[in-house]
């Protein structure tokens, strides 16, 4: 990858206001998802029941943070893409001595290592908030050792299904609102319960949106009722399942830019 | 005179559809080292050719080749040879001019960056001021020179611009012009313009390649082109002009007239039959002729003639 254009991409994709933007939200909303959790932390025998709390803190958090990063990464994609395009610095970059598979690694990175690590950065800081007494302890190193690599594939996927967009539609605008529609439209899906879509329900485990958070959770040894579907799968197959998400429209995206791509405008 | 025998780039028909506009129809022309005018109206498939050069765009059939190499699979290699100023001027706007001009040079894998930046913004002489402001607070002028500094670096083999001065006023194009001429005459750079504004192409092209609905219509050095202009088109001033069109329109030895304005553009095939027919005609149309006038040897001229099929 070209480091020094990925710099440049960075400053341009995370300048003022997205980056404070990005941050302030899922902060905010990492916390309010923490606040039930501490009230039973507290009250609670704190030692024998801290591995399971770190781990549903963990798993809450990216739960709770799910949206605002759908939403973040379809914006900051339709900008970075469209927008380049429809402004005519698609062409520039791609008339330089730049391979077209370097420029697209440097503008995916631009967008999903710095919202990956923002969102996992939070986390756990929140739950060093939480649970201050045990920075060092390896439950926590571990959980975060865990959720790092989780968060990168979930952005992963809907970096992808934001680029796919924004290299169909080659508009700022409706790229923007497309991205931001699916990504609603997904979250709400996965709030739909049994008794109102039937035994669908339970598949929605299996989701984009959910695996993720079941993944994270199945990894650090959450339990999840006997029957539930999250127990489908060994932790391990949820892992390969999030890989392939992460990998399913990004690889045809990467394939498109690279061979078929044109700049017509 | 530049010797145009050393080939840059050459193109054989091409074809190029978007939905169901062609946009190359047929487009053969050569690129030599020299000066080069890519000649056309708006839509005639200028900018179509450079983003297929430059591999941005790929031919729906044809042959497209810059420096032997082919366009679209060996692009990249051509990208290292090229310095390019879009009419749609896109940069690092977050940037200062010179922080900009710096990562396209590392980009281009210059071995000093700065120095080559400092160079290139000298050679279109923007001000020393403009090196430390971002570019998003440049002017349209102040954004064209970086753009041309930015095609400049790392002494190019071929620098292409495409509309280079459509943003500028006429003092502004003026002075781009005058710098594309010291880059020729001074840093010896081979250019490929595309522009409709022909008076100053007039000024700096060697060879033109005049372009009309995606095909080349006519090509060669520009003062061989004039030079078979001149007998062939005339204008009149005549009124009432009407009449005289429709007359005009009937002889042999008219090929094509156009009002432009209050001025009739005729396009002949025999100057001196035209010449004998033209009092009986303006004196049957009841016309009154206020001027006769060889058509200038200009491109304008060339490129009227060119359309005609002259």
């Amino acid at each position: 990858m070209n480091l020094t254009l990925l710099k440049a991409e960075l400053q341009k994709v995370w300048s003022r206001p997205i980056f404070e933007l990005t941050l302030g939200l899922v902060f905010l909303i990492s916390l309010n998802s923490t606040s039930t959790l501490f009230e039973i932390a507290t009250q609670s025998d704190l030692q024998s029941k801290f591995s399971t709390l770190v781990a549903e803190s963990f798993v809450n958090i990216m739960s709770f943070q799910m949206l605002p990063l759908v939403l973040f990464c379809g914006l900051i994609v339709s900008l970075s893409f469209a927008r380049d395009y429809e402004q005519g610095q698609m062409q520039t970059l791609l008339s330089l001595p730049v391979s077209r598979a370097s420029l697209f690694a440097v503008k995916f990175a631009a967008v999903v290592i710095p919202l990956a690590l923002v969102s996992w950065g939070v986390t756990v800081f929140v739950v060093l908030l939480n649970f201050s007494t045990a920075a060092n302890n390896l439950v926590v190193i571990q959980s975060a050792a865990w959720a790092l690599p989780i968060t990168f594939l979930a952005v992963m996927f809907y970096a992808g299904l934001a680029v796919v967009i924004s290299l169909a539609l080659k508009r700022t605008i409706p790229s923007v609102l497309t991205t931001l529609i699916t990504g609603f439209f997904v979250s709400f899906v996965t709030t739909l319960r049994v008794e109102v879509i039937g035994d669908i329900a339970n598949y929605l485990v299996f989701t984009p949106y959910k695996a993720p958070t079941v993944a994270l959770g199945r990894v650090l040894g959450m339990r999840y009722p006997e029957a539930g579907y999250e127990n489908a799968l060994p932790a391990w197959g949820f892992l390969v399942l999030i890989v392939f998400y992460a990998l399913l429209l990004l690889v045809p995206a990467y394939l498109y830019f690279t061979r078929k791509f044109e700049v017509k405008e | 005179m530049t010797e145009f025998t050393e080939v840059l780039g050459e193109f054989e028909n091409l074809v190029k559809r978007f939905n169901t506009t062609e946009a190359l129809s047929g487009l053969s022309f050569k690129i030599y080292k020299g000066i080069n005018g890519l000649i056309g109206p708006n839509g005639a498939g200028k900018t179509t050719t450079i983003k297929l050069s430059l591999g941005l765009i790929k031919a729906d059939a044809g042959r497209a080749e810059v420096f032997g190499f082919d366009c679209w699979k060996e692009s990249l290699q051509i990208r290292r040879k090229i310095g390019v100023l879009y009419e749609k001027v896109a940069y690092y706007d977050h940037l200062t001019g010179l922080e900009h001009l710096k990562l396209i040079a590392k980009l281009k894998g210059i071995p000093d960056p700065a120095a080559e930046s400092r160079k290139v913004l000298r050679l279109v002489e923007l001000e020393e001021e403009a090196y430390s402001r971002k570019v998003k607070g440049y002017s349209a002028g102040m954004r064209q020179r970086l753009g041309l500094a930015h095609a400049l670096l790392g002494d190019p083999e071929l620098v292409i611009l495409d509309e280079p001065s459509s943003n500028l006023d006429p003092l502004g194009r003026a002075r781009v012009i005058e710098v594309v001429n010291k880059l020729k005459k001074e840093e010896g750079f081979s250019f490929l313009i595309s522009s409709h504004i022909l008076p100053e192409l007039e000024r700096v092209c060697e060879h033109v390649v005049l372009m009309h609905k995606g095909k080349a219509i006519r090509e060669g050095r520009l003062e061989q082109l004039l030079a078979e202009v001149a007998p062939q088109a005339f204008t009149i001033k005549a009124e009432p002009a009407e009449p005289l069109i429709e007359l005009l329109e009937a002889e042999e030895c008219v090929k094509e007239v156009r009002l432009d304005g209050d001025v009739l553009f005729a396009v002949v095939t025999d100057a001196e039959a035209f010449k004998k027919r033209l009092p009986v005609l303006v004196s049957k149309a009841e016309a009154s002729l206020e001027e006769v006038k060889v058509a200038g040897r200009d491109l304008e001229s060339l490129f009227k003639v060119a359309v005609t099929g002259g």
